[in-house]
């Protein structure tokens, strides 16, 4: 579990070996608490696992799925991603809920500086949109961010120097494959809807009990 | 559209492969050996083939040196199987009968990209799907 509040780290290489691919990275600024063989950290809001040390460096073993579904397989030797450390109990929840599971990707459309902020229109399908509301919580590459607008093919968040400082959003450009997770309560929400509105299920004491 | 043939015997192999080299301009077809990958190579043409160098029944040196009889023009890529053995002079045999290119796992994803890119002829990085 992670709550969106990410450091940045370099991709040293992306290796294939055997059926897993290895990703290495190198945090730009070293973890407060040490790291140990299994901990989880998110890349870009991916929860990997680490495998193995390098130097400075963390290396983590990634599935061809998990390259297919996030925006991991684009990403080259020297690329900027986001790390985070998995919450411990007691962590200040400074962002929101993410729980490491990318639903989706969407793509930079349009990057605006307006006045000392930026503005950035992410384009991805209807299927993620369903799942946001205004103003609510969105996992982008693993940081937590506020929906500024909902667009019919895509949405707008507002980026403060501090965040852009602080993330991969700084390289980010027209084109550029981002990480999407929604907040698990819309997916919550989505499930209850699945099954009729929960008409075949009426919460009561003697159902609870059952 | 350019078309890619993946022989490999390990389907979480092909899939990888498929995953990085994945770009809006290209398409892939498996094959779980050489034998399979021979059979389809038949009925259809390709831009490259990339192939494991260690397989069952028709290995990848089988599959250059058929390769460079019936198809001298289709440039093929050989890698190592995996770390199950080691495989350098597989892949300098598999060089010598003609191979463009070899990978010895662990290998970087980037330089097979680039070298995917080169023998497909595609001048910049193409964007990926």
């Amino acid at each position: 579990m992670f709550t969106g509040i990410v450091r940045t780290g370099r991709v040293e290489s992306i290796v294939m070996q055997g059926a897993a691919g290895r990703i290495t990275v190198k945090p730009e600024r070293p973890f407060e608490q040490p790291v140990a063989l299994g901990d989880s950290i998110a890349i870009n809001g991916a929860c990997l696992t680490v495998a193995a040390f390098d130097g400075d460096c963390f290396c983590f073993d990634v599935l061809a799925e998990t390259f297919d579904k996030t925006n991991l397989g684009e990403k080259t030797s020297g690329s900027l991603v986001n790390m985070e450390r998995a919450l411990a109990l007691g962590d200040m929840l400074g962002g929101h809920i993410v729980t490491g599971h990318v639903d989706g990707t969407g793509r930079v459309q349009k990057i605006e500086q307006v006045d000392r902020d930026w503005k950035f229109t992410i384009e991805c399908a209807r299927e993620m949109l369903m799942l946001m509301v205004y103003k609510g919580s969105i996992a982008l590459d693993g940081i937590s961010l506020t929906v500024a607008e909902l667009l019919d093919d895509g949405f707008v968040v507002h980026i403060i120097p501090h965040t852009m400082e602080e993330t991969d959003m700084s390289e980010f450009k027209i084109g550029t494959k981002v990480n999407l997770e929604a907040d698990i309560l819309g997916k919550h929400v989505q499930r209850i809807l699945e099954f009729g509105g929960g008409q075949d299920y009426r919460l009561s004491f003697e159902n609870v009990q059952s | 559209m350019k078309k890619i043939l993946l022989v490999d015997d390990e389907a979480a192999i092909r899939s990888m492969l498929s995953v990085l080299l994945k770009t809006e301009t290209r398409t892939f077809v498996e094959a779980s050996n050489g034998t399979v990958a021979q059979e389809i190579l038949e009925t259809d043409s390709f831009d490259l083939i990339i192939s494991d160098v260690i397989m069952p029944d028709c290995d990848g040196i089988e599959l250059v040196m058929a390769i460079r009889r019936k198809l001298p023009e289709v440039p093929v890529i050989i890698m190592s199987g995996g770390g199950r053995v080691h495989a350098s002079h597989y892949l300098n045999l598999a060089e010598k009968l003609g191979a463009a290119r070899v990978f010895e796992k662990p290998f970087n994803a980037q330089d097979l990209r680039a070298a995917v890119t080169e023998l497909l002829g595609e001048t910049t990085a193409p964007v990926v799907g």
